[in-house]
């Protein structure tokens, strides 16, 4: 079963990385914005099915409105993704996910608060409750936590 | 377009673009395969994962809305950029046009990357604009708190020095009232009673002196006083520890060092008692040495070397910082067993910064410790302090030709004060209320007040500046406050002319001293009469312009007085100058040398921004007689 999964988010959140840390287990300090759109795919096990999750990796902007509707359609799922380190990655939050649930209805989205190993757990607490009453998982793409949960997660909710 | 034009855009731009047609169910029907290569026999929707993934939006196309993809970062069968457009051409037929973009990708990640590294720098100041404003804000909240805390601490030790202070009058009175009572009393008791009360007060000053020291609020006085008469009385206080602990104490004072010098016999004694006390502290065998020495001498002025030895237990390096510490006692010396308050040297150390010196200690573990430093004081020819309780009447003044009228609300300080008029024969009053005090003003002449500052809920000032301002029989009594608070505390007697101030617990022999003093002075203040010698010249002896001059002088010189008293109490330096300098005509017309001086002297004083409200009470005081002679000469003249 193929399913195509979008990332959404701020440029510099980690998005490149978090699909690198997923698809191939890599990891790169070097912050190489992406152009347009980048495909990549990876199959996963989710119960007894055979899940192959088809991610397209979103040039990152600062707000949604910029992507074209094009790179969207299709998506049996998003992931968007935030900087727990920056605050303006997260501060509209509300009006992004609105806006993508407008375009997209019905699909599971996941957020993230990506770059947790920047942060402390005093200010995960501070970011998580900022974004209240949305739910992050906080990841890290650089240290690999949560990252395959986080995929998989949506995975279940987009079988569900 | 010619045939030849399109065969010549084929061949620049066939090589950067495919075009691949697909049914529905993705068998592909045709394909240039200029970029990627594609199999006829498998749906195309298994060669590339990107068709994959859109594979129900393509089987859902509408044929008039196209899907654009302008960047795509292809990594299937090759890398490149390709910008791709699907687009169904019938019912069946879907076309999917792809240009290749790669030439264009290291410009577009250049834009983008610069893009974006700007706008996350931009974010990351905003942050560090906001981390600093919290930071300012958190500074600007402490530095509120800090000035809260401060206040606070302020009003504490003003309140509890008040608070403290008179009672501790009260004991220091009734010990030396005691002391001199008929029959003696039991001496040692007697003697332990003093120094208790005097240690106390030693306690209770080094509190808040080391408060106003660290505010820079400590004002010093500048006193005149036998060096001996203090340190013989400092050394006195340790007579008894000394014995007990089987030590020697000496004192080596330079015999060249002038009988009295000017300095700040308080500051200095709280020095010499801190530093002897912790000599004492820490020396169990041996002695102690206290020397003066005359390091230099400069006209009147004197340099001072103080040195206190002694051959105590001593120091390491360690502990001789820390002793430069407040509140900290050295290490290994505990509080159990040496008490203290952990003050002391710390308020020596900054005490003798404030007296211009800087103490220097040397010391060895086991031998002892030497405690050094220097002042620079000027000699004076007659003391006007003193810390002996001993008083022997004085020559210079009979104190029972005047009168006296004591204001004391505190029922015990105002029993010892009767104790002290009675002692020196004093023809006094004493009241114990604002409005006795006002009442007995106004009654009889008196000519000199003695009161406390706080009389019940009056404030005794409150009652002399509306005595000042009227026309009554006291309008210009000289005044000596008491107070348990320190007087930089009052600042509103400022506006007030002719006081002086004293510190409960009030010496009696300083009493006694500021008593004569201010007698002194009033009676030094009496005037020659008006000399009109130089008003008669002027006017070549013309009486009726004489007269004229005279009206002149009477009229303006008033004028000119209150408009320096207006400049001195706003403290207008320039205004107080400038009423001086037009004044002096006048004054010289007076004939009175003194007053020519006075006015001379004040004129000096104000240029250079010195504070004159203490003489400007006497100068105003003494022009007053002369304008009230002057009146006097005028009617004669007239008759």
């Amino acid at each position: 079963m193929n399913k195509k999964i979008i990332l959404l988010g701020h440029y510099g959140v980690g998005k490149s990385s978090l699909v690198r840390r997923f698809v191939h287990s890599q990891f790169s300090e070097e912050y190489i914005t992406t152009i347009g759109v980048k495909i990549d795919k990876k199959t996963i096990q989710v119960g007894d099915t055979s899940l192959t999750l088809l991610i397209w990796d979103i040039a990152g902007e600062n707000g949604q409105q910029k992507i074209p509707q094009s790179y969207r359609l299709g998506a049996h799922g998003a992931i968007y993704v935030f900087d727990l380190s920056r605050p303006a990655t997260y501060a509209n939050l509300e009006k992004e996910i609105l806006a993508l649930q407008e375009l997209i209805p019905g699909i599971p989205i996941q957020i993230l608060a990506n770059k947790l190993d920047l942060s402390s757990e005093k200010q995960i607490a501070e970011v998580m409750e900022a974004i209240r009453p949305y739910q992050a998982k906080a990841t890290s793409a650089k240290t690999g936590e949560h990252v395959d949960d986080a995929f998989e997660l949506l995975a279940r909710k987009i079988l569900e | 377009m010619s045939q030849r034009l399109d065969q010549i855009k084929l061949q620049e731009l066939g090589s950067n673009c495919q075009v691949v047609l697909f049914d529905l169910e993705g068998k592909v029907l045709e394909s240039c395969e200029t970029l990627l290569k594609t199999d006829k026999t498998v749906p195309i929707y298994q060669q590339f994962d990107f068709l994959l993934s859109l594979e129900e939006v393509i089987q859902s196309l509408d044929e008039k809305n196209p899907l654009l993809f302008d960047l795509v970062e292809w990594h299937e069968q090759r890398d490149a950029l390709f910008g791709m457009k699907l687009e169904k051409t019938d019912a069946h037929t879907i076309q999917w046009f792809i240009t290749d973009r790669s030439h264009e990708k290291e410009q577009i990640l250049s834009i983008q990357q610069s893009r974006n590294d700007a706008s996350i720098n931009e974010e990351l100041l905003e942050i560090r604009q906001k981390y600093l404003e919290s930071e300012k804000k958190l500074l600007s909240y402490k530095n509120d708190e800090l000035q809260r805390v401060q206040k606070f601490k302020e009003r504490f030790f003003a309140e509890v020095s008040h608070e403290m202070r008179t009672p501790l009058n009260s004991i220091s009175g009734l010990a030396n009232a005691l002391s001199q009572s008929k029959p003696a009393p039991n001496a040692e008791y007697l003697r332990a009673l003093i120094a208790t009360s005097e240690h106390l007060n030693h306690i209770i000053n080094d509190v808040l002196d080391l408060s106003k020291v660290e505010e820079g609020k400590l004002q010093l006085e500048q006193l005149s006083f036998s060096l001996k008469e203090v340190t013989d009385v400092i050394l006195k206080g340790f007579y008894m520890a000394s014995e007990e602990k089987r030590i020697t104490l000496k004192l080596n004072i330079d015999p060249a060092i002038p009988d009295f010098i000017i300095s700040d016999p308080i500051r200095l004694s709280q020095v010499l008692y801190n530093l002897m006390g912790n000599a004492m502290k820490f020396t169990h065998k041996g002695g102690i040495t206290l020397s003066i020495k005359l390091l230099k001498r400069e006209k009147s002025n004197c340099t001072l070397g103080f040195e206190i030895k002694d051959t105590g237990i001593g120091m390491s390096e360690e502990s001789l910082n820390k002793i430069l510490e407040p509140y900290t006692q050295v290490e290994g010396q505990s509080h159990a067993e040496y008490g203290g308050t952990g003050l002391g040297m710390g308020i020596a150390i900054r005490l003798i910064e404030v007296l211009g010196g800087e103490l220097k200690i040397s010391s060895k573990i086991g031998i002892g410790t030497s405690m050094s430093f220097q002042l620079i004081c000027s000699e004076a020819e007659a003391p006007n302090y003193s810390m002996d309780n001993s008083i022997s009447t004085s020559k210079n003044i009979d104190l029972s030709k005047f009168k006296f009228l004591f204001a004391e609300d505190d029922a015990m300080s105002a029993m010892i004060l009767k104790e002290h008029a009675s002692r020196w024969k004093l023809n006094s009053h004493f009241v114990s209320d604002g409005k006795a005090l006002e009442e007995a003003l106004l009654k009889e002449s008196y000519n000199l007040l003695i009161s406390d500052l706080h009389l019940g809920n009056t404030v005794s000032s409150e009652v002399i500046e509306r005595l000042r301002q009227g026309d009554s029989l006291n309008k210009n009594i000289p005044i000596i406050f008491i107070s348990g608070d320190n007087q930089e505390i009052h600042q509103e007697l400022n506006a007030l002319e002719g006081w002086s101030y004293l510190v409960k617990p009030v010496n009696p022999k300083n009493l006694y001293l500021k008593i004569t003093e201010t007698l002194l002075k009033e009676s030094e203040e009496e005037l020659e009469p008006v000399d009109l010698t130089s008003l008669r010249a002027a006017t070549l002896d013309n009486t009726e312009f004489l007269i004229e001059l005279i009206d002149t002088i009477l009229e303006h010189l008033p004028i000119d007085i209150a408009k320096l008293s207006e400049a001195v109490a706003s403290d207008d330096f320039e205004a107080a100058r400038k009423a001086l300098h037009k004044m002096s005509p006048s004054i010289g017309y007076l004939g009175i040398d003194k007053l020519v001086e006075e006015r001379k002297k004040l004129h000096d004083q104000v240029i250079l921004q010195k504070a004159v409200t203490t003489d400007l009470g006497r100068f105003k005081k003494k022009i007053n007689k002369a304008l009230k002679d002057l009146e006097t000469q005028k009617m004669g003249l007239i008759k």
